[in-house]
């Protein structure tokens, strides 16, 4: 995939879930459209372009979010190559279980890193973020993220296949 | 690709990164992130008009029989409120009667500035909210934001060009400095784990009854007077210095479309 796709796809789905998703409100909380745009096109990256858009994926949700400017970015790229490797190293079986587990290890690790970038980056005092990460939206958005992957994920193994997998057959969607 | 490689690319990265938010920090980056908000302002503004009908629809078809129960207590405190008014134009007369005797000069009239919001934080676990005015319309950091009844919501904390950021009351990281209206008891406004708000700081031998209004203390930029929310609760710990006082906000804040930004 070219980066340019990318990152217009991820620029689109950042705008989405800024003037639509987060707006709509029916639920206390909602999935995070541009995380999840941003996971599910790590596969289809190589590990530099990967890194390109990290860095555009935080720039551009920072200029929207009131978290400290560079912290989605540096959480961003960690928690990407952190999927990559799992990816590429650990969970390299392409079955539909491999991809949950990196998909729940790499939006905890997201939202680790961001709450430690953003206490960082402001300052000491400001421990409000580490408490999202015991906050109830924040398990319904991880729980709504992993929902919305794993149906991408089934989407493009249609998309290549022509047919809908189960769940124990093997989707090889990675470059 | 080898993974020393990797790792090279990874730290050059991370390197780029550190750059841009000490450039940041530095407000160089403010032109590039001005033009980069143009960039967002039109989408956003034509995604949130086309959300907000669309949700309005969705929700008058699950309001109906609410609206009917409102409707009812509405009309009792409609009443209620009538009555208020004509007290409060009896007093605002000897006030201004006095003031002439003393003379004091007369209350300031707020001036203000209204958005309109065009998109929300991204992340689930913030409240604040984007809207559609900023540097150019006059807008600065820390001035006070109410609703269209001139309940406070929240504050301005990020501001571009064209656009500005609105830091909610009910946001993990808002604190207001406020007071309560009848008993003149003051306090801190603070979020209560996502699930209300609550006033903080007040001593167990402090009196704050249930209903009181508490407002917002003169902060930031502005110096208006504004109320927060309605005292719901009132919990006494005997050993503990401060009372649990949870409180209602009075706005809605799931329904803001349009905001007013005070200027004083």
């Amino acid at each position: 995939m070219k980066i340019a796709h990318a990152v217009l796809i991820l620029i689109l789905s950042i705008v989405i879930q800024a003037s639509l998703v987060r707006l709509f409100d029916l639920f206390s909380f909602a999935p995070n459209l541009s995380l999840v745009a941003l996971f599910l096109l790590c596969y289809f990256l190589s590990f530099e372009k990967l890194l390109i858009l990290a860095i555009i994926a935080g720039i551009a949700i920072d200029l929207l979010s009131s978290v400290s400017f560079g912290s989605t970015s540096l959480a961003a790229m960690g928690a990407c190559s952190l999927s990559f490797y799992l990816r590429k190293n650990v969970l390299k079986g392409g079955r539909i279980a491999d991809f949950f587990l990196n998909s729940l290890i790499t939006f905890f690790v997201f939202y680790f890193l961001l709450g430690q970038a953003d206490i960082f980056l402001k300052s000491s005092t400001d421990y409000a973020a580490i408490f999202n990460l015991i906050n109830i939206n924040l398990a319904g958005e991880i729980l709504f993220n992993l929902a919305l992957s794993a149906a991408a994920y089934y989407l493009a193994g249609y998309y290549k296949s022509g047919k809908i997998y189960g769940f124990t057959r093997n989707i090889k969607i990675s470059p | 690709m080898r993974p020393v490689k990797r790792k090279i690319k990874f730290f050059v990265a991370i390197i780029f990164i550190a750059a841009i938010i000490f450039l940041n920090n530095k407000n160089y980056l403010e032109p590039f992130k001005n033009k980069f908000s143009y960039f967002f302002y039109y989408p956003e503004t034509i995604i949130s008009k086309i959300t907000f009908s669309a949700r309005d629809s969705l929700r008058l078809i699950f309001e109906i029989r609410k609206a009917y129960d409102d409707k009812i207590f509405l009309i009792d405190e409609n009443n209620k409120l009538r009555k208020q008014i004509s007290d409060l134009k009896e007093a605002d007369n000897e006030n201004k009667i006095l003031r002439n005797i003393l003379n004091l000069p007369l209350a300031k009239e707020h001036s203000f500035i209204d958005g309109t919001v065009i998109g929300k934080d991204p992340y689930n676990f913030s409240d604040y909210l984007l809207i559609n005015r900023g540097s150019e319309a006059g807008i600065g950091k820390e001035m006070a934001v109410v609703d269209q009844s001139g309940f406070y919501i929240g504050r301005i904390i990020n501001v571009l060009s064209n656009t500005a950021g609105v830091l909610l009351v009910t946001d993990n990281r808002s604190a207001i400095s406020a007071i309560d209206q009848n008993t003149r008891v003051r306090g801190l406004v603070k979020n209560d784990r996502n699930i209300g708000l609550y006033f903080d700081m007040v001593l167990q031998d402090a009196e704050v009854r249930v209903d009181d209004i508490i407002v917002s203390l003169p902060i930031g930029a502005s110096a208006a007077v504004q109320p927060i929310a309605k005292v719901i609760s009132i919990e006494k710990y005997p050993n503990k210095t401060f009372q649990k006082i949870k409180l209602s906000p009075l706005a809605d804040m799931k329904k803001i479309e349009k905001v007013f930004i005070l200027l004083d």
